[in-house]
């Protein structure tokens, strides 16, 4: 005969056996989910310039992520992903390509925000100031510096040879533009330039090769008033 | 007799304990990064308007803490302006400009309540005429 005692413990072990079974099943599940998902994604694995900076992503179509802070190592499905990083004031992005089952390792440079569109601003120009010296007023010079801009607008550093600039010639009787002659250089590459210009705010930018001479660019026509 | 429902508990402890860490030591150091579904240029814009003090990072949400409203697209879909509506009073009233760079568009200019005219020759000439229109260009002093 089975006592009651018996019989509370056989239940209880049914009771545990499907326990078991269903932690034993949540294993499996688990267990495969994670290996699916290893091999449907490829490893992200990015570090940044500044220990504090956080680090965030995102996709078409998607909201934007925290990856984590310094540096950071996600799974990501395949495709393409835009990367940014802030922190101590300074911010970097980058976009990035995540592969099937690869890491892509990518290394973030902060540095002070800036807007992501060139503009005369971003450009350094060195001696431009001397045109002012020559003649030129600040109009002038501003458009004369759009106009370096408007040649190159990826130009880092546009510096004009401050030995280089002279007049050139003008007749005195005749109502023609006064000409600044002067060398330059845009991001290290060598021109010849003359800046044409007519009463106080109008100025013409001409730059040419600086070995063949020949003409590269012109700025708008001059306006008389 | 009375072992089994002891060594199955031991059995149900030691499953759990693997459920829980079967997905770390599977994954290694690189855990699954999850990026939830949003309205177009969402992610981007709040990537830009995300700050850091201290290494913690405050990153505003779309439909939570922000909308967006007059986006238009410009030469041939590869420029967009849109303007984010704040939904709480954590942030202002912006614009943002944002082009698209190697197939995803990133922000370029803004969040901002205005910008640079200079920035204009640098922009389809037609997004520059919009922006100029909704009076979002200001003249530097020379």
């Amino acid at each position: 005969m089975i006592s009651q005692n018996d019989l509370a413990f056989r239940r209880l072990g049914r009771l545990l056996l499907v326990v078991c079974l269903a932690l034993l099943a949540g294993l499996l599940f688990v267990t495969l989910s994670a290996l699916h998902t290893v091999h449907s994604t490829g490893i992200l694995d990015v570090s940044t310039s500044e220990p504090n900076a956080a680090i965030t992503i995102t996709q078409m179509g998607h909201g934007a992520a925290v990856m984590g802070t310094g540096s950071a190592r996600v799974r990501l499905a395949p495709g393409d992903y835009l990367l940014a990083a802030n922190g101590a004031g300074l911010s970097a992005s980058q976009t990035v390509h995540v592969n099937l089952q690869k890491t892509t390792s990518v290394k973030l440079s902060l540095a002070k925000s800036s807007s992501g569109l060139p503009s005369v601003e971003s450009v350094g120009f060195v001696n431009t100031d001397l045109l002012l010296n020559n003649g030129l007023t600040t109009t002038q010079v501003a458009a004369v510096k759009t106009q370096f801009f408007t040649f190159d607008k990826a130009a880092k550093v546009v510096s004009i040879d401050s030995s280089s600039i002279e007049p050139g010639p003008h007749n005195p009787d005749s109502y023609e533009p006064f000409t600044l002659n002067f060398n330059a250089s845009v991001d290290g590459q060598a021109y010849k330039g003359t800046i044409a210009y007519l009463g106080y705010d109008n100025a013409q930018l001409r730059l040419y090769d600086a070995q063949t001479g020949q003409a590269i660019y012109s700025g708008p026509q001059l306006s008389i008033d | 007799m009375h072992k089994t429902p002891i060594v199955l508990t031991i059995v149900a402890i030691v499953l759990l304990t693997a459920i829980v860490s079967a997905p770390s030591i599977i994954y290694g150091s690189a855990k699954p990064a999850h990026i939830s579904t949003a309205p177009a240029l969402t992610g981007q814009i709040s990537q830009a308007l995300a700050a850091s003090s201290n290494g913690q990072l405050t990153m505003p949400t779309y439909g939570k803490d922000y909308r967006l409203e007059n986006t238009k697209y410009f030469d041939d879909n590869t420029w967009v302006v849109t303007t984010i509506k704040p939904l709480n009073n954590n942030m202002n009233r912006n614009v943002v400009v944002l082009e698209k760079q190697a197939g995803v568009f990133t922000v370029v200019l803004g969040p901002g309540s205005a910008f640079p005219r200079t920035t204009e020759l640098s922009m389809p000439g037609n997004l520059g005429e919009y922006l100029d229109s909704q009076g979002l260009f200001y003249d530097l002093a020379e």
